[in-house]
């Protein structure tokens, strides 16, 4: 990619490497990454290498789903968390990654970019211990 | 395009990348999971090369990643490995060794795939 002055690179983070999450070598391994992604965006930047990265949430994949199967995982808290109240599958994060790779993303390096249901924006949203009018427990 | 996986995210991109036009090169120990990815996108009508390899190995990566482009030319786009999961053992109960091999996939796989790929 630099002998060609032309590329991108698109790392994989995960919404665990953006807060304290119990998984104790994943977590960490993925907040790396997304000071790696930018590290590398810089020092290759010049080259027209472009550095990106995505940070999906729980992705339904066969890891994720083999969890759940056993009862290690819960999918009603997976799926209430973020404010689309969704499971993602691996097809949405893949479309991230391929306009990451095209030329529509031509001024974009050094981003991390979530795929995760708006689960930053419900997180203090749903901390919130009084009624709300629209909600029910389904 | 390189896409570490033969699963996952590593997969679906393959797929979905194949779909855009994208010439698809899938590494991943999981030679199974890598053949199944390549059939769906041979669907697409453009062919998806295999190829096994460990992405803590340093030196495995850097032979192949000269392999692929005395192949087919210089890679144009790689996406880098997603990684594996440990359980959520608290720091002083873990397994050492699964948390340094999450590690050797996760961040210096994704380092070591850059370096092969990216020069």
């Amino acid at each position: 990619m630099i002998a060609q002055n032309s590329g991108s690179i698109v790392t994989l983070g995960s919404i665990a490497g953006m807060g304290a999450f119990p998984l104790r070598a994943y977590s960490p391994s993925k907040t790396a990454i997304m000071r790696l992604t930018q590290i590398l965006a810089v020092d290759m930047g010049r080259f027209g290498v472009h550095v990106n990265g995505v940070a999906p949430t729980y992705v339904l994949s066969s890891t994720i789903k083999s969890r759940i199967d056993v009862g290690l995982r819960d999918p009603n808290r997976i799926r209430k968390a973020g404010a689309l109240e969704m499971f993602t599958l691996p097809e949405y994060t893949a479309e991230v990654i391929n306009f990451l790779c095209s030329d529509a993303a031509a001024a974009i390096t050094g981003t991390m970019i979530p795929v995760e249901v708006g689960l930053e924006a419900a997180t203090i949203y749903k901390l919130y211990a009084g009624d709300l009018s629209w909600e029910t427990d389904s | 395009m390189i896409s570490v996986g033969g699963s996952g995210i590593g997969a679906a991109t393959a797929v979905n990348m194949a779909n855009k036009g994208w010439h698809p090169e899938l590494i991943d120990a999981n030679e199974s999971g890598m053949a199944e990815v390549a059939s769906q996108i041979a669907n697409s009508s453009i062919r998806g090369d295999c190829y096994v390899a460990d992405v803590t190995d340093n030196q495995a990566l850097n032979n192949l990643a000269n392999k692929i482009e005395s192949d087919n030319g210089p890679v144009e786009a790689l996406v880098t490995p997603d990684g594996i999961i440990n359980n959520s053992q608290t720091i002083l109960e873990m397994d050492v060794k699964e948390h340094d091999r999450v590690w050797d996939v996760n961040y210096f796989g994704t380092i070591h795939t850059i370096r092969a790929f990216a020069q």
